[in-house]
């Protein structure tokens, strides 16, 4: 048979193989509908009282999210399940039992580790995300106080769900980069130690941000507040905005100022076997509130706020170096750095990286404030 | 002789392009981590390095005798005992495909359609590179050059989409380990880079006066090229984890998310990896159903297209248990392996050759190749 036009009865039986391959190609075996899916917002991990796995789903409910409004249905729009077990999918497992639907997580955007998990190292949670197909590793990432449950089940009053809510907290402080991704390659990156920011329950309808959690490998090893936490992204050249108040030598009360943007430069310098770092910041701020009553008519005044601000940024910035260092936990990427920069000497640092060489290391620091703007008014 | 269709130099290097990509940006970037860390987006250039070598045998192989695939010429050249040769390519060329659709199976059933069943998945697209083959080498040939255009189209705006997530200073530093280390990630992708040797099968096809061989050169240096982009993009957005997901520039694609309203790309790549992969399912299953032909001694190839798909599915069920079993395989083994067929035996084959003096029926009256240059 040639590959001429087809005639006659090859012409009925092409007719027939096409309407055969009907029952095929849709995909039957995977297809998905809306009304027969648990969608899956978030997901909570923590570790019991009794060290079993605690997983609990946060599953937005769409078709009541329409008419929600009001505000007034709280609990409406989204169900919170909670399940205990040897492990992950364990826990999901139970879950599932619970869920008159499949659980579907393609839209998960949000992931939050108990603080007592995350202590006990969160390896288990990245595993079981990373070997997920359906788990989107771009999902944004929480350390909480206390248990996740209790975040997932506090809705702010004008969000629809907490998921929806912890992801504009996340945005807002440019946290959204902070990805399980990213944790992924930081943990097992030349620092070995990353940064998740923290959130915890402050009131009956109210999620806040309280600083980061810090991590050395898996474990998280400290809470830095939000002060050490505007640092840290600033050294890290993550964009963050941040007040800084200051008094001025001389005067009364204090000066405020708003960072508007900050560049960092970091300069690894090796000497014989002795590292260094030169972390060189500029900031660009405007003047947000002049309790001193200085007139900033004179550029003079201008000049000594400048200054005050660049001596309160240094002390800022030491205190936080100080403070990662104490931790033995390189999450301001320095490691990295000396690896690019030293290739071939690397290989004999990285072994006692955290444990010797970052915390001993000297680090000068040097900020340069410029500052942009006296405000509307020069009172 | 049995393939009345004829294709030019540009379609020959097209078929050749894509074919070497889609099975090089599955699983392959993945293995040339593991060795060659934050340098692998060199390892396509030793790769690449086989595949020229590759392409060459059969291009000399070609002139010595034109209108001839390597499966007719064997014969000429060892009399019986090339018979058996020639038979030792296809076993090779049914093996190799089958590990194509095992690989393509495996990512599709992994991934995206977890419980279908795997024979529908390999079946579906088997039974669509059969027909296409079964319409002629022009058929291959025409339906690779419409879908290019639109896969590059797409795969342009996607890398475009996916620069906002680049750091490119994960590739630094360059060559932190030594050139060895690069050369061993290269092993995998210059496995595939051999298959650059099909084009003994397509070159006498080839249009006269058509440039084969620089057409071979740009379709080698072509695919080095956009292979190195692809490994430079998910080195700049997957990092250190390049070596640990199993398809890598999956995973970069999947991270792509345009402030919120551009997510989800990942259905892209698949539509995308789909096409490439039918025609390197369709160009190896062409050379197995002409070659078996002109084996045979058939008039036709067309009536084989069938039967061998069907053998295609069965030699990809149990070819390997799974994807580690297969990756281990790809990791080097594969590599000898198909050096051994694909470079090896036809260097050899060319070598007899010429000490013999052999040529072609239309070798000494000045066949294609003269007027190619």
């Amino acid at each position: 048979m040639g590959a001429g036009p087809i005639k006659g009865g090859g012409k009925r039986a092409l007719g027939l193989l096409l309407i055969a391959s009907l029952l095929i190609l849709p995909g039957c075996w995977d297809r998905k509908e809306l009304n027969e899916i648990a969608l899956i917002r978030a997901i909570g991990i923590d570790r019991a009282e009794d060290g079993q796995i605690e997983v609990s789903l946060l599953q937005a409910i769409p078709q009541r999210a329409e008419d929600a409004g009001g505000g007034e249905k709280t609990g409406g729009t989204q169900r919170v399940l909670t399940a205990r077990s040897i492990n992950i999918p364990e826990a999901k497992e139970k879950l599932q039992q619970m869920l008159g639907r499949e659980i579907f997580t393609g839209h998960q955007e949000v992931v939050v580790f108990g603080e007592r998990f995350a202590r006990a190292g969160i390896g288990e949670a990245l595993d079981y995300m990373a070997r997920q197909p359906q788990v989107r590793l771009d999902a944004v990432v929480f350390v909480c106080d206390g248990s996740p449950k209790e975040i997932f089940t506090t809705i702010p009053l004008a969000e629809i769900t907490a998921s929806e809510s912890l992801y504009k907290l996340a945005r807002v402080e440019g946290y959204t980069e902070i990805s399980v991704m990213r944790v992924l390659r930081e943990v097992t990156g030349d620092g070995k130690s990353t940064v998740i920011p923290v959130v915890k329950k402050t009131g009956q309808k109210t999620l806040s941000l309280d600083g980061l959690a810090l991590f050395r490998g898996e474990r998280m090893v400290d809470h830095l507040d939000r002060k050490s936490k505007e640092a840290l992204m600033w050294i890290r050249n993550e964009y963050t905005t941040g007040t800084v108040n200051a008094r001025i030598r001389g005067e009364k009360g204090y000066v405020a100022m708003k960072v508007n943007r900050t560049k960092t430069e970091l300069i690894p310098k090796l000497k014989g076997k002795k590292p260094r770092m030169i972390i060189r910041m500029t900031s660009e701020n405007v003047l947000s509130y002049n309790g001193t009553g200085m007139n900033l008519y004179y550029p003079s005044n201008m000049d000594r706020i400048a200054r005050a601000m660049e001596s309160e940024l240094q002390k800022r910035l030491r205190n936080t170096v100080e403070k990662v260092r104490r931790d033995r936990a390189d999450a301001f990427g320095f490691a990295e750095l000396f690896h690019r920069e030293y290739p071939e000497k690397w290989a004999r640092m990285k072994k006692d990286w955290n444990e010797r060489l970052f915390p001993q290391m000297d680090v000068d620091i040097e900020v340069r404030v410029k500052l942009r703007w006296p405000g509307m008014t020069d009172k | 002789m049995v393939e009345k269709g004829r294709i030019s130099g540009g379609q020959m290097a097209l078929l050749l392009f894509v074919s070497t990509l889609g099975i090089t940006v599955a699983t392959i970037p993945y293995l040339a981590a593991k060795w060659a860390k934050q340098d692998m987006w060199l390892t396509p250039v030793p790769a690449a390095v086989s595949g020229l070598v590759a392409f060459f045998i059969a291009y000399f192989l070609h002139r010595r005798f034109p209108g001839e695939t390597v499966i007719q010429c064997c014969p000429r050249i060892f009399g019986w005992f090339g018979k058996v040769i020639a038979l030792v390519f296809l076993v090779t060329y049914i093996h190799a495909n089958s590990l194509v659709i095992r690989i393509y199976a495996d990512f599709v059933n992994g991934v995206f359609l977890r419980e279908t069943p795997q024979v529908v998945v390999m079946g579906g697209m088997v039974l669509l590179c059969a027909a296409a083959v079964r319409g002629g080498l022009e058929t291959v040939a025409r339906a690779t050059q419409f879908l290019a255009l639109l896969t590059a189209g797409i795969l342009g705006v996607v890398t475009l989409l996916s620069m906002p997530e680049w750091e490119m200073g994960n590739v630094l530093p360059i060559l932190e380990h030594d050139l060895i280390s690069v050369a061993r990630g290269a092993a995998a992708p210059a496995s595939w880079f051999n298959d650059f040797f099909l084009a003994a099968f397509l070159l006498p096809f080839v249009r006269k006066g058509d440039h084969a061989a620089r057409w071979g050169v740009v379709g080698v240096v072509g695919s080095m090229l956009v292979l190195m982009l692809f490994h430079l993009i998910i080195l700049f957005i997957v990092g250190n984890q390049s070596n640990k997901f199993l398809f890598p520039l999956f995973e970069a694609f999947r991270l792509i998310s345009l402030s919120g309203f551009l997510e989800h790309v990942d259905a892209f790549l698949l539509a995308i990896w789909l096409f490439i992969i039918f025609v390197k399912i369709s160009l190896m299953h062409y050379t197995i159903v002409l070659g078996a032909a002109q084996w045979l001694g058939l008039s036709d190839y067309k009536p084989l297209s069938l039967p061998i798909a069907l053998i295609l599915i069965a030699v990809a069920g149990w070819t390997v248990p799974n994807l580690t079993n297969l990756n281990q395989f790809f990791d080097g083994e594969f590599f000898v392996y198909n050096s051994l067929v694909q470079i090896v035996i036809p260097l050899a084959l060319l070598a007899v050759a010429a000490i013999r003096g052999q040529k072609g029926k239309r070798g000494e009256e000045g066949g294609s190749w003269e007027r190619d240059r």
